[in-house]
């Protein structure tokens, strides 16, 4: 009876060892620990296949010699001329089609009229992939800059709009209305109420709309054009050269992937204030 | 200092207010021929079941729903629309989440125009009044639910208007914070002096709230009756359990219960 009573009370005094802070810091490290592993087991896979006697070499070159062509063309230029014009395109077209985008969709979102005039003009063209698009605009506008960068406006338009347009859909009717008593006028609801509350909408669209006009251009570049990535790649098929076409591969992916994490961290800091994030 | 109000006086003035059901033409008629008086700087209840059209009285007066029939004049002025002059309470959650403490309270300043330097004396002291010192510039988020209806409250008063109408503010606190709470609107409203338009189905809340309780009938919704709370002020806790306001609600629970 006693011996139970003093077993209680010690159990009762134990500590808490853990702050949440650390179960927060030891969940990341094992996320990152086998994240890492998989991602290392692929690459392993990879090169074990790739350096096996039977391999052949021009097909599935091995990932050392996929390095060194990185290298090779990394210190002559071509790489980076060919990502800097990639680059180009992607930034002009994207800052001209999410820009396009945001106010149409949030105008659209927002005035009844304005949504009445575009919103049949946008639902026919946005189930239509932009790539179908490629064939017409060439037919219309040639194969120069124009043509691509048109493309990757209309690409990153039409799948940022949508969430422009949704998130002003969604302001709920109790904050418009209690601006209204405290004095907002119409356009004053639109600025300090629906737009802050569709900034994180717009956000998750404007990151899917880079990730479309990656997409998008490779495409376009695979298509018509005398640089950029896709056309490194579409050398690199037409001269047999895969450890080429692997370099441009990946230089795609650390671009996407790097861009997706400044994305990332950006619409973090910014919903900071939304409950579901 | 109620007396220094200079405005806040309401008059409804045969309200009406129908609904089309079907696009057939029939309609269902929610308020009929509503006609009050309400004296400036009182507390005010509105009180009956659910569907009696309480909360679409609220609304006509705050301007956000035009009646079908009648008008409600503020002060002498037709109502057509929300007005800075009238406050708005909402029953849902209305503090605007992107918005920090502070910011949300000087949200009607700020679109009114006013300097910062003046907006920030401002909010202080609504802050200071409502007692959320050293949460100025944490986010709704941060927040517990009364906390929230603190900062609705100060943002609404922060605006001075001469009517504050409230639709059912506290319903979604529990019963201690509840309470809290509405000592807390005595004093803010015993310091603002504006009229308070009240909005409940809580009977207790009512009495001990008010000095005039609106009754609605429902289908349509009708003025019943209008009771007359002559308990003293200030009013604490302890009075909750006195005869005195045992027997006005009484009184109300029976005004409600005749059919």
């Amino acid at each position: 009876m006693t011996e139970q009573i003093i077993g209680g009370t010690d159990r009762r005094t134990r500590r808490v060892a853990i702050s949440p802070q650390q179960i927060a810091k030891k969940e990341r490290r094992q996320k990152l620990l086998i994240g890492t592993t998989s991602l290392g087991a692929v690459a392993l896979l990879y090169t074990v296949v790739s350096n096996l006697p039977s391999a052949n070499a021009v097909l599935t070159p091995p990932p050392q010699l996929i390095f060194s062509t990185f290298v090779e063309k990394l210190s002559d230029g071509t790489l980076l001329s060919a990502t800097w014009a990639s680059l180009q395109r992607v930034l002009i077209g994207y800052l001209i089609g999410t820009s396009l985008a945001i106010l149409l969709g949030t105008l659209m979102g927002w005035f009844k009229y304005v949504e009445y005039v575009f919103d049949p003009i946008v639902e026919c063209l946005r189930p239509i992939p932009p790539l179908a698009y490629i064939p017409l605009v060439i037919l219309w506008f040639g194969i120069g800059e124009f043509s691509r960068i048109f493309i990757i406006v209309a690409a990153s338009f039409l799948t940022c709009i949508v969430n422009a347009y949704s998130g002003m859909k969604q302001v709920p009717k109790v904050y418009v209305e209690a601006a209204q008593t405290l004095g907002a006028s119409p356009l004053t609801v639109f600025r300090t109420v629906a737009l802050p509350y569709s900034i994180p909408f717009i956000f998750a669209g404007m990151r899917v709309a880079m990730a479309a006009s990656w997409t998008t251009l490779v495409a376009a570049e695979l298509v018509a054009a005398q640089s950029g990535l896709g056309f490194m790649l579409q050398s690199g098929r037409r001269f047999f050269d895969t450890s080429l076409v692997m370099t441009g591969i990946v230089m795609i992916g650390i671009l996407a992937f790097s861009m997706d994490r400044i994305f990332r961290s950006v619409q973090q800091r910014i919903g900071q204030w939304s409950e579901v994030q | 200092m109620m007396d220094d109000r200079p405005a806040g006086m309401l008059a409804i003035d045969q309200v009406g207010m129908e609904f089309a059901l079907a696009d057939d033409g029939s309609t269902f008629n929610v308020l009929d021929n509503i006609s009050l008086d309400i004296p400036k700087g009182k507390f005010v209840s509105i009180v009956g079941h659910s569907g009696c059209g309480k909360s679409t009285l609220l609304r006509i007066l705050a301007g956000l729903t035009m009646p079908t029939l009648g008008e409600v004049r503020v002060d002498g002025s037709i109502v057509e629309g929300p007005s800075v002059s009238r406050g708005m309470v909402f029953q849902q959650d209305a503090v605007f989440p992107w918005l920090s403490v502070r910011d949300n309270i000087e949200y009607g300043l700020k679109v009114r125009g006013m300097k910062k330097a003046q907006r920030q004396a401002e909010s202080d002291t609504w802050i200071k009044l409502v007692g959320l010192e050293g949460w100025e510039n944490a986010y709704p988020k941060q927040l517990s639910g009364g906390m929230r209806k603190r900062v609705d409250l100060a943002r609404v008063y922060a605006n001075k208007p001469d009517v504050m109408l409230m639709d059912e503010p506290f319903g979604a606190l529990d019963a201690q914070t509840k309470a809290t709470m509405q000592s807390e609107l005595l004093s803010l409203w015993q310091q603002a002096g504006s009229t308070v338009v009240f909005v409940t189905h809580d009977l207790e809340e009512a009495v001990f709230l008010s000095d005039l309780v609106i009754v609605l009938s429902r289908n349509p919704g009708r003025v019943k009756q209008v009771l007359q709370i002559d308990l003293p002020r200030p009013r604490n806790e302890e009075l909750r359990l006195s005869d005195e306001f045992l027997g006005e609600k009484r009184r109300l629970f029976d005004v409600l219960s005749e059919t």
